[in-house]
């Protein structure tokens, strides 16, 4: 075991690609810790500390790499993901700079940092090249690095846990977002445990089987809102789901058009919920809308009453 | 066949140029007027940058207009943000409302992409010809930028501005006509000595201000850049190096060297702020943040619009650069709920702050 530990931010990269990187991590004998989950301090720390103009999940990582840069010595992995080899489909701008961001903004210093590149592949599983160069950062040597990283490289990316069911579930909603949403317990967590307090199933989209290939270039461009976008059309139209919910971040462009596209979809499919989330989490107005959405739900498989389509449009959402 | 495009600025003269050596013809878009802005917020995703929104807008109501043959220049690399979908967008958005759109996508990050997408839109469309129009265009953009920069350099020395308006309206009028190549440099040329022969109240620009930000908004003259362009005429030289001459250049991978355009030269001036990963128009905004802070600029101005994904990027890049070299910044962001007054206040209180360094200065 190397001496050096590294800690990861538990947020905007490692929900997606946290099991390649804790694969490598594991094969290459280094010695890591993953941050704490998100909670409200953590989203204040981000508030303070990042732009007006950023997306809620770019703010909960500002704050959530403030949280450890107050760690004496340990390096803080923060990737630098650059998008398909082939150059043709990439991160949103404010992901793929975070590590200039969080540097810029006097949050860290770079030398803290290890900030390895990365490209991804069609299906999002990041390459075997970055891994070697955090590798080298992290003076692993060279041949088991190689082998750490070949093996981390042939790993798809993490898929969620599986349903979260509350007793006599009478309805399934698929909880759909971007992976920096949908796995942030703050965020998509909080919306999943709302759900099934409330007594319905919550699903995640599969989206193990995902892959850019076949997109139209201008659809692909922007890789993880095509991800999020391909798992709510999948979603509308799976039997088992009764209805779906689409969390996005207030600000988020890429994933601009997910919801007026997806209600365009649903309507007469099934009924479809769109909820920005910003930094002003209040429990009651969520609830409120969530409640609103499983009484559509519920009397939808009442036979008495037969099921209807009702889209929640973003303006009633947002309110 | 005629086509409608997008215009920020001037540059559907340059996509003229080129369809023109096609054998084909573009409508004059309709001036980025506050109601085809009203109409583009009203029908685009809340969450789309408000250049997106203005873009949209201003070809619902060229579609209005009965036109039905969208071209639009666009790349699929990262500088493109979501431009590349621009037409696919457009026809999912209105087809249903005017039947009949159809797209043509022209451009590319190397002459390989573009040829393709040429020939995409244009099937049996040569290297050579290829090649030519693309020449013509990219003249007629540069020299476009020329005619602008020098005109904001007029004015700041004191010169009519009637008369420089003249200069400039005759120019391009000229500029569109041409297509032989020598007389487009020539009129470049012409317009250039024209303006060098005004008479100038000052030798000399009061303060001199950088103006950085998304290339939209900069090359946009009809109502934004236009107010904030006339502070040249209190004697103040705005400078700025990008627009969509300057973009076009950075996205060529094919020839990441040469010059103060090429990327690799934009990238080692980013060094210190900016990783030099594939990125979108925040390498413009910080290389030339920090050339004009090298240069001793009075301020700069970083101009974007809000929700842009690259421009918000680049903004603690662009703070930073501010402290390291001391120079003042000014980040001005248009939105939705943009109104000119307050544009004109923030513009007014950043001035009398340079000019109150400039008197400290000056004192020591």
């Amino acid at each position: 075991m190397k001496e050096q530990t590294i800690i990861v931010p538990s947020a905007l990269f490692w929900p997606l690609w946290g099991n390649q990187f804790a694969a490598f991590f594991d094969d290459a004998g280094v010695s890591y810790r993953v941050g704490p989950v998100t909670d409200h301090s953590i989203l204040e720390l981000g508030l303070a500390n990042s732009c007006e103009g950023f997306c809620l999940p770019l703010k909960i990582f500002c704050g959530h790499v403030a949280f450890l840069a107050a760690a004496p010595d340990a390096r803080i992995l923060i990737p630098v993901i650059t998008g398909t080899a082939r150059g043709n489909s990439f991160l949103c701008h404010l992901q793929q700079r975070a590590r200039d961001i969080v540097v810029d903004l006097g949050i860290v210093e770079r030398s803290r940092l290890a900030s390895p590149f990365f490209e991804y592949g069609a299906s999002l599983s990041l390459g075997e090249e970055g891994f070697r160069e955090l590798g080298e950062m992290l003076g692993v040597e060279p041949e088991t690095a190689r082998m750490a990283a070949r093996k981390a490289a042939s790993l798809g990316v993490s898929v969620p846990s599986g349903p979260i069911e509350s007793a006599g579930a009478k309805v399934s909603i698929a909880l759909c977002a971007h992976p920096a949403i949908r796995l942030d317990p703050l965020l998509g967590g909080r919306i999943s445990n709302l759900l099934a307090g409330m007594g319905a199933k919550v699903i995640d989209p599969d989206t193990a089987a995902f892959t850019l290939d076949g997109l139209d270039p201008g659809e692909a461009h922007f890789s993880l809102s095509a991800r999020t976008a391909s798992s709510v059309f999948r979603c509308l139209e799976e039997p088992s789901v009764d209805g779906v919910v689409y969390l996005q971040a207030f600000q988020c462009g890429p994933d601009a058009s997910i919801a007026r596209d997806a209600s365009k979809r649903a309507k007469g499919a099934k009924p479809f919920l769109p909820l920005v989330l910003d930094q002003n989490l209040s429990d009651g107005a969520i609830i409120t809308r969530l409640e609103a959405f499983m009484d559509i739900l519920l009397c939808g498989t009442n036979e008495k009453n037969p099921p209807k389509s009702r889209v929640m449009d973003s303006t009633e959402a947002a309110q | 066949m005629t086509f409608f495009t997008f215009s920020w600025g001037k540059n559907y003269i340059a996509i003229r140029g080129l369809l023109r050596v096609l054998g084909h013809e573009l409508d004059t878009p309709p001036v980025m007027s506050d109601r085809a802005i009203d109409l583009g917020v009203r029908e685009s995703p809340a969450f789309l940058c408000y250049s997106g929104k203005a873009v949209i807008g201003q070809l619902l109501e060229q579609l209005e207009m009965g036109r039905r043959n969208f071209l639009y220049m666009s790349s699929f690399g990262p500088e493109a943000c979501r431009c590349g979908g621009t037409g696919p967008y457009l026809e999912e958005l209105a087809s249903s409302k005017y039947p009949n759109i159809r797209s043509a996508r022209l451009g590319g990050n190397s002459a390989e992409e573009s040829r393709d997408a040429m020939r995409a839109a244009f099937p049996g469309t040569s290297n050579r010809l290829h090649d030519r129009a693309f020449f013509v265009y990219f003249v007629k953009m540069g020299i476009l930028d020329a005619f602008e920069r020098g005109g904001v350099r007029a004015r700041a020395l004191g010169a009519n501005v009637g008369r420089i308006e003249r200069i400039e309206r005759e120019s391009v009028e000229r500029l569109d006509r041409a297509q032989f190549v020598p007389a487009l440099f020539w009129i470049g040329a012409v317009h250039g000595f024209r303006l060098c022969a005004l008479r100038k109240k000052r030798r000399a620009p009061i303060l001199r201000i950088g103006l950085v930000g998304g290339e939209h908004i900069l090359s946009e003259l009809d109502s934004i850049m236009a107010r904030i362009k006339r502070t040249a005429e209190r004697g103040i030289l705005l400078d700025w190096r990008s627009g969509f001459f300057h973009i076009n250049r950075m996205a060529d991978r094919e020839h990441p060297e040469g010059g103060k355009m090429a990327r690799g030269y934009l990238e080692a001036q980013c060094e210190p702020y900016l990783h030099p990963a594939p990125g979108g128009t925040e390498i413009l905004t910080c290389a030339r943040a920090v050339e004009f802070a090298k240069e001793g600029y009075d301020g700069i101005m970083h101009i974007y619009s809000f929700g842009c994904l690259p421009q918000t990027a680049v903004i603690p890049a662009v703070k930073r650069i501010g402290k390291d070299y001391g120079i003042p910044i000014l980040s001005i962001s248009i939105g939705d709920r943009f109104d000119m007054q307050s544009l004109e206040t923030r513009i007014d209180a950043f001035l009398d702050i340079l000019h109150a360094k400039k008197r400290q200065e000056g004192a020591r």
